[in-house]
């Protein structure tokens, strides 16, 4: 059984079709890279595994349950966490703030014991509040657990916000562009994170990607999609080499 | 006959509706002052019309445009104290700041005024001796006074708006503002002066639809327009906009055309036994329209 | 924490003097609040509107401050509170306390209709449908003759233990200072940040698995418990229903206040629901002062004290927006922190400035 499958995909907005019939796979405990142009739908393709689109027809199943009606915040509830192209963060809060934000479907108490104010409330929220100082650690963001997300740099903004994905305990993250904005080095570092998030947090990801070398370091499976549809999946190796491939990228006729 | 009088208010809803499309199109909020300008023209003209305190007793027609004037250079002053001082606040806050506009008009007039003069608006005519569906003074004539004038004045004043905004230069360029003000801007067109003319021609024809109800309203207390304790065209003239889709014109008008109908239909046939019949037909038809079809009746889908 | 008056003594010794200032500011504050009870039925008549201001700036703050929606209509939800009130009471012969209950859960369960729908309208919209509801409200339910007992409203008569307005505001400064710690309780809680996180950005609040429309839905509710209670609360202050008292007017007024103190602020909020509550009061007492009658002729001098307030608050607002778009509450903030434990401090530092509102 496939941890993320969707089959045949397609969304259309006003005289658009953005997508059509994507159909792709991703295994438990595999990284599968989605590449292609600007403008190929990538994001589009995500918004609707993560529910914020609604497609037109096809479906997504999440580990075999069919998914497609849910809404987003149910879809993570059912491990399906993932992070935004531009950051997705409470900017006027602190780190720790969105971090225990992020952990909102862990906070075991009711909303009402909350406002109450009683032990178990409290308690919880001192457990948030440790598991958030973990995730900090492990990031090496200690340093801003008090600063104001709107004020951080790009770079400690982007592992903020794995961070807050890892924190909505999910079994399949979606990273978009992770690696946008940051030099060749630091994409190579976030390279061995994600491998090594594969290997202590037995995670799966799905990676939209501009990064060449990081795709081919990470990804096990990469689906390249063009103009809102499959254009090709394999291996990297292979996916780079592939004629059509590079004239998608390239411009140019195979 | 509910129809006809139904039209006719609808006429003076549609002018309201107007103006809160313009100022929808050009700075994307619901301009809550819309019908105070009215107000405020409707009370100039009166205090022309009847030589109140230091004003001169003129003629009709003089005193009406005075207050035609008044409405427009509220409607200058709102832009250039309220609304630009404001420009990078968000829509919410500019649309709280139109609505405190609009108390503070009221409170004005009823300072100035105060609630228990009366202030009776002529009419622009007696009743003439036309009528339709039978002679004058059968039973079933509709006999055409001022409130009648009102449909034509209404028609021609759309008409005139809408000419003018299709074949002029300033009316090309308050259409480009309000498409993309960025891309008007650096073709040359000037934001602050068109936004100014927008706001000034939003306010007289505000002006317009208040000097035209003030007669039909008779006796006028501190903003009649809006409405206080009562329905007025304020919220009429909102609901018929959203009901033509918010950003067509001609779209505002047929909704004030309707919502008239409507409010005058509920108005007639539901018993006083079930009170505020008008508020609720009005709220149904405000939620549906915008539950089902958003974009109303003529609106484009790229709006909402 | 850190306390950082600690840390410029060099050490982890207590700051004594800082502790002694806090400790007689509170004083003067609570002592001052408590004092009012003793000064007679006028002024104490206009603290009670004042603390039910309060609370239903507290009800608004919900909805604007911590959702970031606006609620044109709220006159609705106190004034359906305050039918409910006086209804039970005169009707059932329920006891005071009960009234007031079911005033707030009416007010909330109106709030979950108004939110059932108005929630799934976009933006500014949204602001129009609860205009249009509330004016609705008005015009429908507050006049139906069986449940306002005819014309001139129905009427809600205090238990005789409250007849004095000295202690029937005690009561309503015990319910303010409830609602404060509750609310402050809400934002620190779960809740409260995923409200924060909605007001701020919906997918950001979908994306950490927050049920978006459930929250709002929660915000609206609870807003609404708390405008119902302000509402049987206030019909037992004037001791009648009027569904007059709740129209437009009062519906912006909540909403000008609420702006003005600075939405978002539980302490700008009050301060800015006194302001608004007690504008009649001094504009009244201006009188002698002013000598309206000399400046001005006869029929305006009226005017003035009966409008004036409306024209002031309406002024507020503009001169808010323009000039102080966070409201009071940016003036307030140094004290108020100040008050609650922390150092005494103009400006924000870069650091920690978000941190514990």
């Amino acid at each position: 059984m496939w941890m993320l499958e969707t089959s045949g995909v397609s969304i259309r907005f006003g005289g658009l079709q953005a997508l059509q019939s994507v159909s792709f796979r991703v295994g438990e405990w595999e990284i599968v890279g989605l590449i292609g142009p600007n403008g190929a739908g990538k994001t589009t393709a995500f918004n609707c595994v993560s529910g914020f689109y609604r497609p037109n027809s096809g479906s997504i199943r999440l580990r075999g349950e069919e998914v497609t009606e849910l809404p987003p915040h149910q879809r993570v509830r059912r491990g399906m966490g993932r992070t935004f192209q531009n950051v997705g963060m409470v900017k006027t809060s602190t780190a720790l703030e969105n971090l225990l934000t992020a952990q909102h479907l862990q906070a075991g108490y009711p909303v009402v014991s909350g406002i109450l104010g009683t032990g178990q409330a409290t308690e919880a929220e001192h457990d948030l509040v440790d598991q958030a100082e973990t995730i900090l650690d492990i990031l090496d963001l200690s340093t801003i657990r008090d600063t104001v997300v709107g004020s951080l740099p790009y770079g400690q903004l982007k592992m903020l916000e794995l961070g807050c994905a890892l924190a909505t305990d999910p079994d399949i993250l979606l990273l978009d562009e992770p690696s946008s904005g940051l030099g060749p080095t630091e994409a190579l570092d976030l390279g061995d994170r994600l491998l090594a998030l594969r290997k202590e947090l037995g995670l799966t990801l799905l990676v939209i990607e501009h990064h060449v070398p990081l795709v081919t370091k990470v990804c096990d499976y990469v689906y390249v999609l063009n103009f809102g549809e499959i254009l090709a999946e394999g291996e990297p190796a292979y996916i780079q080499s592939h004629p059509q491939v590079v004239a998608a990228y390239l411009g140019t006729s195979p | 006959m509910p129809l006809v009088s139904g039209i006719v208010t609808g006429c003076v809803y549609g002018l309201v509706a107007l103006g809160i499309v313009l100022i929808y199109r050009s700075n994307r909020i619901f301009n809550f002052a819309q019908a105070e300008f009215g107000s405020v023209a409707a009370f100039v003209s009166v205090a022309f019309l009847d030589g109140l305190g230091p004003f001169p007793k003129l003629p009709y027609p003089v005193a009406v445009l005075f207050g035609l004037l008044a409405g427009a250079g509220v409607g200058l002053l709102t832009e250039r104290l309220v609304i630009r001082p404001l420009f990078r606040a968000s829509r919410a806050t500019l649309l709280v700041a139109t609505a405190g506009t609009a108390l503070f008009l009221i409170s004005a007039q009823a300072v100035i005024l105060g609630v228990s003069n009366i202030h009776v608006f002529r009419p622009v005519a007696p009743k003439t001796n036309f009528s339709l569906f039978g002679p004058v003074g059968s039973a079933h004539a509709y006999t055409f006074g001022y409130t009648e004038i009102d449909i034509v004045i209404g028609i021609v004043v759309l008409g005139a708006v809408g000419v003018w905004f299709f074949r002029t230069r300033w009316g090309h360029a308050v259409f480009a503002v309000s498409e993309d003000p960025t891309a008007a801007s650096i073709v040359g067109i000037s934001t602050t002066r068109i936004s100014a003319l927008t706001w000034a021609i939003a306010g007289l024809v505000g002006a317009v639809a208040g000097v035209l109800y003030a007669p039909v309203k008779g006796a006028l207390t501190p903003g009649f327009m809006t409405g206080i304790g009562e329905v007025g065209p304020l919220v009429f003239g909102l609901v018929a906009a959203v009901l033509g889709g918010m950003t067509s014109l001609p779209g505002a008008f047929i909704g004030g055309i309707l919502v008239g109908i409507i409010g005058s239909f509920a108005g007639t046939y539901i018993p006083t036994s079930f009170p505020g019949g008008e508020q609720v037909t009005l709220a149904a038809v405000l939620i549906f329209v915008l539950l089902v079809r958003p974009t109303g009746i003529l609106g484009t889908a790229s709006e909402t | 924490m850190t306390d950082h008056t600690a840390t410029i003594t060099g050490t982890g010794r207590l700051d004594l003097a800082g502790l002694g200032a806090r400790f007689a500011a509170w004083v003067v504050l609570v002592g001052g609040i408590l004092a009012i009870a003793g000064t007679g039925p006028n002024i104490t008549g206009y603290a009670i509107t004042a603390a039910i201001y309060v609370l239903v700036g507290l009800s608004l703050n919900i909805i604007l401050g911590y959702v970031g929606q606006l609620s044109l209509g709220h006159q609705a939800l106190v004034g359906t509170g305050a039918l409910f009130a006086a209804y039970l009471s005169k009707a059932e012969g329920l006891p005071f306390v009960v009234d007031v209950v079911i005033g707030g859960l009416a007010g909330a369960a109106l709030a979950l209709v108004i939110g059932f729908v108005a929630l799934r309208i976009r933006g500014l919209y949204l602001a129009l449908v609860t205009l249009v509801i509330g004016i609705t409200l008005q015009g429908s339910l507050f006049e139906v003759p069986a449940l306002t007992g005819g014309g001139a409203g129905e009427s809600a008569d205090r238990p005789s233990v409250l007849l004095s307005n000295g202690r029937f505001y005690l009561v309503c400064v015990a319910v303010c200072v409830a609602v404060f710690y509750l609310d402050s309780r809400l934002e620190r809680s779960k809740a409260g940040r995923a409200l924060l996180a909605i007001k701020e950005d919906e997918r950001v609040a979908f994306s950490f698995g927050i049920d978006v429309m459930g929250y709002k839905l929660l915000a609206f509710v609870l807003s609404g418990l708390i405008a119902g209670v302000a509402g049987g609360l206030f019909a037992f202050s004037s001791q009648q229903f009027n569904g007059n008292d709740f129209s437009f007017q009062l519906a912006l007024t909540f909403v000008l206040m609420t702006v003005v103190g600075g939405a978002g602020s539980r302490v700008g909020v009050a301060v800015g629901a006194i302001i608004f509550a007690l504008l009649h009061t001094v504009v009244s007492h201006a009188g002698p002062f002013v000598s309206f009658a000399n400046l001005f002729p006869a029929s305006t001098a009226a005017n003035i004290l009966q409008f004036g307030p409306d024209l002031i608050g309406a002024f507020l607002l503009l001169l808010t927006l323009a000039f102080n778009p966070g409201g009071l509450a940016q003036q307030l903030k140094p004290v108020s922190r100040w008050m609650a434990g922390g150092p005494f401090r103009i400006h924000e530092l870069p650091v920690s400035a978000g941190a514990r509102r």
